[in-house]
């Protein structure tokens, strides 16, 4: 609830003002819960109609503590949502969102990944090294890019409304 | 308007009706139809907006979360394509407004707050909608939405109004065609109703009737006119016809009173009761009667005092007193006195009075005088005729009562029967004069309901009762019951008979009699002694004839003759030869012998015949006594036998009679089967008729002497033996005498023969029977004898 209104109130016009960073990171947490509504993961994924999404965060935190805040008692239909910090050494297809950010190298990560993972991160050339939706800030508002083609590999369907949000889709084959 | 539409012609008031019903009627369901219509476009408008709404609340979840203002603004933007939707805004989940879309334009067409999630309201001619934006079941935000119907509506019901007007315009002409020609079904014999009923109104003529075409009510209603015109036709006649009936009954009635008025006037005249209406005593009016039956001149009465029809002042007083004292009281006076004829004659007459007027007295009172000698006469002679029968009943030596089931009224002599008082006897039950059982011991009171019963129900009684006295005694009584009827009563009238001393005389007598009969039988055996001496006697008759002819025969005979033969012969012993060749007596001698000869050969032959014939008159005899003896001891022997041989017999015994008074015999036998019969009695009968006829014929004295004998048989198995002989004949008086006992018409008869027979006959079951036609005419006795002998042993 708390999260919802600090998501609105990141509005256009209000800016990133006294603290950017955190200000910025508690909104691409919220951009990461989001995700987790509007996409569909293959029904083999969960093991129960309760098992947890697992949203994992590999290499350094940049959220701190607000991400935490934001999941809790927060549920997509039925499932928990679980915060998981990660090593890019550890088994990261466990995962159902892996955010990776700027600091965490990309290709490494993304080498040695199973499918049916949404893959998050913030890097430039994040969807050109297979990612599927990258984060970036654009007139101090946060946006985001999808790449259809490796959401397609991953066996994710992304609802068409977040598709509709998107700054910029790649796709390789026209749909 | 209403006034001059109820003046309209039924024509054009149906044709009315009938448009304006069918266009109200029509124009009601088109309002309807549209009305409907509208109801369901709305409907639909709601519909359509709601999927609407739905949609774009979908379609903005990601916007909303996501805070995308310019996003959700390009999906309501949509909603340019839907013309109808005016406003259209997004709210957060705080109520802050996200994203609106005006269709002119304006921004202040939102209301503020956020309206009530998922509420649908239509106010005029708006629509309006809300919907909440619901994204993993929270609600993000909400959606409200705002429609105009209004020129949808408008342009709907332009082409609604237009349409109905066309089929409103084409439905009147269907109808006035339709109702122009359908009209004349109702209105036509509505006219023709009126028509008749101006014609009867202003014509007066009753007998004009409408024309009944249909069986609808406007047909009842023609019916029933015409029905009326049929009542008030008949109740015309009828009214004419009393009418006339009434004068008719007045005139009528008129007569009647006038003959009336006569009739009565010439009761008052002719009433044999004199009528007078008095006044203080003085005769005012008077009708014939006393000039009739008293023979005073009317108009010497009237304004006479009535003490001229009285003896004395004193009985005129009296009268008066009588007459008139109770007249106030009681409104009727009576008195019975005796008036003065005009011929001095005194007449007994009764008087009765009342007044003319009740309330008015000084009017005067009718007095009715009527002369009742006569009954006075008639009541004395019915007294006395009273006290004679009373007098016959009372000395009656029957004991005479009348009763129901107890005695009303007895006699004297019922209460000597009884030996007690007639108060006893009256209202008491018979039941309690009699012992509880009668000698054959029947119950008193049930034989005696039965006999009374009986005697009610018209069977007259006549039976023997045992009564009981009032000292207790038994009394035989004979007693008979009639049903009469007495004033309309139904009673029975007994008459009652001590036979105590009867009953004994009877048993007396009937001892008596039982020795009579012992006495009757020895008779009876006397008689048939008298019977075998008349038959032994009848043979003996036979057995003398014989005798006297053999003794005469041998009397007469020329033995003599033959000791002079003898002697001759001695005279001439020694020159015998020479006497009987040369003597001329001696000659002739020879000859002589041998005619004597001849003549006693013949003499013997006839004593031979003479003696045999006396033989079968002893065995006769003997036979007759063995009978004799059969019957004292009470058993005839029955032997069946040929009836021709009996009758042959019979003729035989007579043979001689018959020969010697030359009776010619005629025999007429028809064969019949032999008979079983007692041979004797049958003998015995049959000897005796023939011996009768015989006399009858010597008594009638004819040459042409001649006796038959019929043997035949009838129908009913007898059979029939009959003497007839054309002799002395029997005259009819005697016809039915001739079997009695002691009935004879000969001197030297004893009346006994035909008896006997008669008695004989019966008792083998036959009978005999005699006819003759008269004196001089011959008779016919009949002896009838069954086939079968019925067993008729004592």
């Amino acid at each position: 609830m708390l999260v919802v209104a600090l998501l609105l109130t990141v509005s256009p016009g209000r800016g990133l003002a006294e603290s950017p960073t955190s200000l910025e990171y508690k909104v691409k947490g919220a951009f990461l819960l989001n995700f987790a509504k509007f996409t569909k993961w293959p029904a083999e994924e969960f093991a129960a109609t309760n098992t947890p999404v697992t949203i994992g965060i590999v290499g350094e935190d940049p959220f701190g503590s607000s991400l935490d805040q934001l999941v809790a008692g927060e549920t997509i239909g039925s499932r928990p949502i679980v915060v998981k910090r990660l090593k890019p050494a550890d088994d990261l297809s466990r995962c159902q969102i892996l955010f990776v950010p700027k600091s965490t190298p990309v290709t490494d990560v993304l080498k040695h990944l199973g499918p049916s993972v949404l893959t998050v991160g913030e890097s430039d050339g994040f969807l050109d090294a297979g990612g599927v939706i990258r984060l970036l800030v654009d007139d101090k508002k946060v946006r985001f890019e999808v790449n259809l083609d490796a959401a397609q590999r991953a066996h994710l369907s992304i609802s068409s409304q977040l598709l509709k949000l998107a700054r910029n889709i790649k796709q390789t084959v026209a749909p | 308007m209403n006034r001059s539409f109820q003046s309209f012609p039924i024509k054009r008031k149906l044709m009315a009706v009938m448009m304006l019903t069918s266009s109200a009627a029509l124009l009601l369901s088109c309002v309807g139809f549209v009305g409907f219509q509208l109801l369901g476009y709305i409907q639909n408008e709601k519909q359509n907006l709601a999927t609407l709404g739905d949609v774009i609340a979908a379609n903005s979840t990601a916007a909303l979360s996501f805070g995308d203002k310019s996003s959700a603004e390009d999906t309501l933007r949509g909603l340019k394509a839907e013309p109808s939707i005016l406003n259209a805004c997004l709210y957060g989940r705080d109520g802050t407004l996200f994203a609106t879309y005006s269709r002119d334009g304006s921004d202040q067409s939102c209301p503020p707050g956020i309206p009530r999630g998922g509420s649908e309201t239509s106010e005029y001619n708006r629509l309006t909608l809300s919907r909440s934006v619901v994204l993993n079941g929270q609600n993000i935000g909400t959606l409200w939405l705002q429609a105009d119907l209004a020129p949808e509506v408008v342009a709907y019901l332009k082409r609604a109004v237009t349409i109905l007007l066309c089929v409103m315009g084409a439905s009147s002409l269907a109808a006035l065609f339709l109702s122009r020609k359908l009209q004349h079904f109702i209105s036509d014999p509505i006219l023709g109703l009126a028509k008749v009923a101006r014609v009867v109104t202003e014509k007066k003529d009753y007998s004009i009737r409408a024309k009944q075409q249909s069986g609808d009510e406007t047909g009842l209603l023609i019916g029933a006119f015409n029905e009326m015109l049929d009542q008030i036709q008949r109740r015309d006649d009828a009214l004419r016809s009393a009418n006339d009936l009434l004068e008719k009954r007045v005139q009528e009635r008129t007569e009647e009173l006038r003959a009336s008025e006569a009739t009565l006037l010439g009761v008052f005249r002719a009433t044999p009761i004199g009528i007078n209406i008095m006044k203080g005593r003085v005769f005012h009016t008077t009708n014939d009667y006393l000039t009739e039956t008293f023979g005073y001149p009317k108009e010497s009465i009237i304004g006479q005092s009535a003490r001229m029809l009285y003896e004395s002042d004193e009985e005129f007083n009296r009268v008066g007193r009588e007459l008139y004292g109770g007249l106030q009281a009681k409104g009727v006076g009576a008195v019975e006195t005796m008036l003065r004829r005009a011929d001095g004659v005194m007449r007994n007459a009764l008087l009765t009075s009342a007044f003319l007027y009740r309330e008015d007295p000084s009017a005067g009172v009718v007095v009715a005088f009527s002369d009742i000698t006569e009954i006075k006469r008639a009541e004395t002679a019915l007294r006395d005729s009273e006290v004679r029968y009373r007098t016959v009943i009372d000395n009656a030596s029957e004991a005479i009562w009348l009763m129901t089931d107890t005695f009303l009224e007895c006699n004297k002599s019922a209460c000597e029967l009884w030996a007690c008082n007639r108060e006893d006897i009256i209202g008491h039950s018979p039941v309690e004069f009699s012992p509880p059982t009668q000698p054959d011991g029947k119950s008193s009171a049930q034989a005696a309901k039965e006999r009374i019963d009986a005697a009610f129900g018209g069977e007259p009684q006549l039976f023997y009762w045992q009564h009981t006295r009032k000292d207790g005694t038994l009394i035989d009584t004979e007693i008979s019951l009639t049903g009469v009827t007495i004033g309309g009563q139904r009673l029975v009238l007994a008459i009652g008979r001590d036979v105590t001393e009867r009953k004994r005389a009877q048993a007396e007598m009937e001892n008596l009699h039982r020795q009579l009969l012992d006495v009757s039988r020895c008779a009876g055996m006397a008689e048939v002694a008298t019977n075998v001496l008349h038959n032994v006697g009848n043979v003996l008759n036979s057995v003398n004839v014989s005798a006297t002819l053999v003794s005469e025969k041998i009397r007469e005979s020329p033995v003599s003759s033959l000791a002079k033969v003898v002697a001759l012969m001695r005279t001439h012993e020694n020159d015998l030869a020479a006497f009987l060749t040369q003597d001329p007596k001696g000659r002739h001698l020879c000859d002589y012998l041998d005619n004597l000869a001849q003549y006693l050969g013949k003499e013997q032959t006839g004593i031979v015949h003479e003696l045999k014939s006396l033989n079968a008159d002893i065995n006769h005899i003997k036979e007759i006594v063995a009978m004799q003896q059969n019957y004292a001891r009470a058993s005839g022997i029955v032997d069946t036998l040929p009836i021709v041989d009996l009758v042959e017999d019979a003729l035989r015994m007579n043979n001689g009679a018959l020969v010697r008074h030359q009776v010619h015999v005629v025999r007429e036998y028809i064969a019949t089967p032999s008979v079983p019969v007692d041979k004797h009695k049958v003998l015995q009968i049959l000897v005796n008729l023939v011996r009768n006829a015989k006399y009858a014929l010597d008594d009638g004295g004819g040459n042409d002497k001649r006796l038959t004998v019929r043997v035949g048989m009838d129908g009913d198995g007898f059979v029939k033996i009959s003497i007839i002989d054309n002799g002395v004949g029997i005259p009819p008086e005697n016809l039915t005498r001739v079997f009695e006992y002691g009935f004879t018409t000969r001197k030297a008869g004893h009346g006994f023969g035909l008896h006997s027979g008669a008695l004989a006959a019966k008792e083998m079951g036959g009978s005999l029977s005699a006819h003759s036609d008269g004196p001089g005419q011959g008779a016919t006795f009949t002896l009838s004898l069954p086939l079968h002998q019925e067993c008729e042993k004592p």
